[in-house]
């Protein structure tokens, strides 16, 4: 048994250091320094986690991973806690390994009172093991990398297990199909505290599409009315109301969106499941008000006076939701669709009805973004596989007189498009 | 003479964006003038009048057995219908619940409606082909097949064509062609790939119907678009499949 700190952990520390030096320096990635220390330390990871006074935070779901972890991690912050998360993205074992010993000392301590990792959930049972997470928020379980998963119902096994290695707390999405039976089966378990996020009926109701979740068909037992600690009454926009203990705050969002409010639910019902008598709303709404969008959800880049809107483009949720959130036919849009989005066959069951045209489609796969319109009869302008090229064909068009270009990218293609427009931090984030 | 299209069940059947095949079927036969309707049949609606062309699409395996029942009371219909010679496109698990039986387990099976002879055991091991091809009397099918199954078909019954590259019935042929009943494990939107095959069966439709479906230009233009998108997938079919 090896002991939470001490020399031994030097030697393979310093290995993954000099791995990260020399893959940098080819400019490989991130990955590779986790398998050298890894190697080196078999128990590493669990003893770094175990010294952590708030313990290890899973962020599971199938979109708003990198939101939600974003927001909890401002609202940890604004507590005064000192908070270590992995890059958005790298959710997978090797880049949160990675990730973790890049912020580790030789002696194999890490300066922060709390880990908050977004996890894979195809790889979420096996790094749980590994790390013990004391609690963990599932935010929604959509249609999503069918390709990958073969369908909705081996995702929720998928949570199943990460569920049987938390050993605290989880909170749920009240409100999505396969969540809400995951919760029955935890409550009647009784091993973890289970707490719950949502949004009122109404305003579900309100959404043009709802939140998209993906079906259970197994069986149609209703689930009885379930309390949320966090509940969106409100999700007109960039504006919010949440509420919180008997009261209705207002809350101005850095995003558009009823899923980007109940991302704020989740943070907001997971914060204080750790805080405890600490937590205190008023710091936590300042927190999420401050807090910049991930880089590539929503967020706005500006380009030589002009601004471009990056929204992401993973899934039917994803863009179904970016879609209905938009405030009103976009004037010049880009769309990008990449080879890691591998079956496009989900864009037949987007409602596209928000866009009238596309100026630009670009990606390997762009040709299947053009025929999806072509099927409807709406103007694609031109296909620039190219997304650098792409990129420049729209700031060299007309300017648009809203001021504003909307960007719909795959994770791969919004990666690059950053880069060429000059936003170079991404890099220097991932260890 | 309005060409009616129903699509079945497709709040559970649509996991691969398959109304993409009701998408292309219409939206070809209104380029070229035609009067379309467009319909959906979900589990204990109103039995609905024969239409001119019925489409089935992809789904879990819970949503398949959540449909058990429901394909037991339109069974008779829809062998009716294929008997009939109303046009039938079923993908994916849609074919599978118009075959015979699927079997889900040892000793789980549940019936299925008939059109197709044949059964299926929907318990084997995933395959995925991302560029699924099928060499067929309509071209070279192209698209995606994600299942977990294998078709056993009656020796008598054509398949739909002879897998180039992928799986497909698990015997080296592909779906299940029976009057103008068409099945295939092309699932999603197969037909907006494979323009032939959906001309094939609007042909069928309007010529039942006493119609002319003609393509024109608009047509040319589109399927433009579908041999950009098409090439995609074909430069994934690997190099030994394409010489056999």
């Amino acid at each position: 048994m090896s002991k939470p700190t001490g020399l031994h952990y030097v030697l393979p520390i310093l290995a993954g250091r000099v791995t990260r030096f020399v893959t940098r320096l080819r400019g490989g990635g991130s990955a590779m320094p986790g398998v050298v220390v890894q190697k080196l330390a078999p128990h590493i990871m669990r003893d770094v986690a175990s010294q952590l006074p708030y313990g290890v935070v899973f962020v599971l779901g199938s979109n708003g991973k990198s939101t939600t972890t974003n927001l909890l991690s401002a609202v940890m912050r604004e507590h005064g806690l000192r908070v270590f998360t992995n890059p958005s993205g790298a959710n997978m074992p090797q880049g949160i390994a990675s990730a973790i010993l890049a912020e580790t000392s030789l002696t194999g301590r890490m300066n922060a009172d709390i880990a908050i990792l977004e996890i894979d959930e195809g790889y979420g049972a096996a790094i749980a093991r590994q790390l013990k997470p004391a609690s963990a928020v599932i935010l929604n379980l959509l249609v999503d990398q069918i390709y990958r998963f073969g369908e909705p119902d081996k995702v929720a096994q998928m949570f199943r297990g990460i569920a049987a290695e938390i050993t605290s707390s989880i909170v749920l999405n009240r409100d999505d199909n396969f969540l809400g039976k995951l919760g029955s089966e935890l409550e009647a378990e009784g091993r973890l505290n289970v707490e719950y996020f949502g949004a009122t009926a109404e305003v579900q109701a309100a959404a043009p599409h709802g939140q998209v979740s993906a079906r259970d068909f197994t069986d149609a037992q209703t689930v009885n009315f379930r309390t949320a600690v966090a509940e969106v009454v409100r999700a007109d926009g960039y504006d919010a109301q949440i509420s919180w203990a008997g009261d209705v705050y207002d809350i101005r969002m850095p995003s558009r969106g009823l899923h980007y409010a109940v991302d704020i639910a989740a943070a907001f019902t997971l914060a204080a499941r750790n805080l405890g008598d600490k937590f205190d709303i008023t710091r936590a709404i300042t927190a999420v008000q401050t807090t910049k969008t991930v880089y590539g959800r929503g967020e706005i880049l500006q380009v030589n006076g002009v601004e471009v809107e990056i929204l992401m483009l993973k899934n039917l949720a994803s863009l179904q939701l970016n879609l209905d959130y938009l405030e009103g036919t976009p004037e010049s849009v880009l769309f990008a669709y990449d080879e890691s989005s591998k079956d496009p066959s989900w864009l037949y069951a987007a409602d596209l009805s928000k866009l009238d045209h596309v100026n630009v489609i670009s990606g390997p796969k762009g040709a299947f973004v053009a025929l999806r319109l072509a099927y409807e009869g709406k103007d694609f302008g031109v296909i620039e596989p190219d997304i650098t090229k792409a990129v420049q064909r729209m700031l060299d068009g007309p300017r648009p007189t809203s001021g504003r270009h909307t960007f719909f990218l795959d994770y791969d293609q919004m990666m690059a498009t950053r880069r060429y427009l000059g936003y170079k931090d991404l890099e220097a984030g991932a260890a | 003479m309005t060409i009616s299209v129903l699509e079945l069940y497709p709040a559970h059947l649509s996991l691969n964006g398959d109304v993409g095949n009701r998408t292309a079927l219409v939206r070809r036969m209104r380029l070229a003038g035609l009067d379309v309707s467009e319909h959906a049949y979900h589990p204990g609606d109103e039995l609905p009048a024969a239409p001119d062309i019925v489409t089935i699409g992809t789904g879990t395996s819970s949503a398949q057995r959540s449909l058990a029942s429901d394909i037991a009371r339109i069974a008779p219909l829809l062998t009716e219908w294929s008997e009939a010679g109303v046009v039938i496109f079923a993908a994916g698990a849609g074919f599978h619940l118009l075959s015979a039986s699927v079997r889900f387990g040892s000793d789980e099976v549940i019936p299925g409606a008939g059109v197709f002879a044949g059964s299926v055991d929907a318990s084997r091991p995933r395959i995925i082909t991302e560029a699924f091809a099928v060499e067929s009397d309509l071209g070279l099918l192209i698209g995606t097949e994600n299942h977990t199954s294998v078709f056993v078909g009656r020796p008598d019954q054509k398949p739909l064509g002879r897998v180039r590259h992928g799986v497909g019935n698990g015997d080296g042929t592909d779906g299940a062609v029976t009057g103008n009943s068409f099945g295939t494990h092309l699932h999603g939107p197969a037909l907006v790939l494979n323009p032939r095959l959906a001309d094939d069966l609007i042909t069928r439709a309007t010529s039942r119907a006493g119609v002319d479906y003609v393509p024109n230009a608009e047509h040319t233009s589109l399927d433009k678009t579908v041999d950009l998108a098409r090439s995609i997938l074909l430069a994934k079919v690997p190099a030994t499949a394409q010489k056999s």
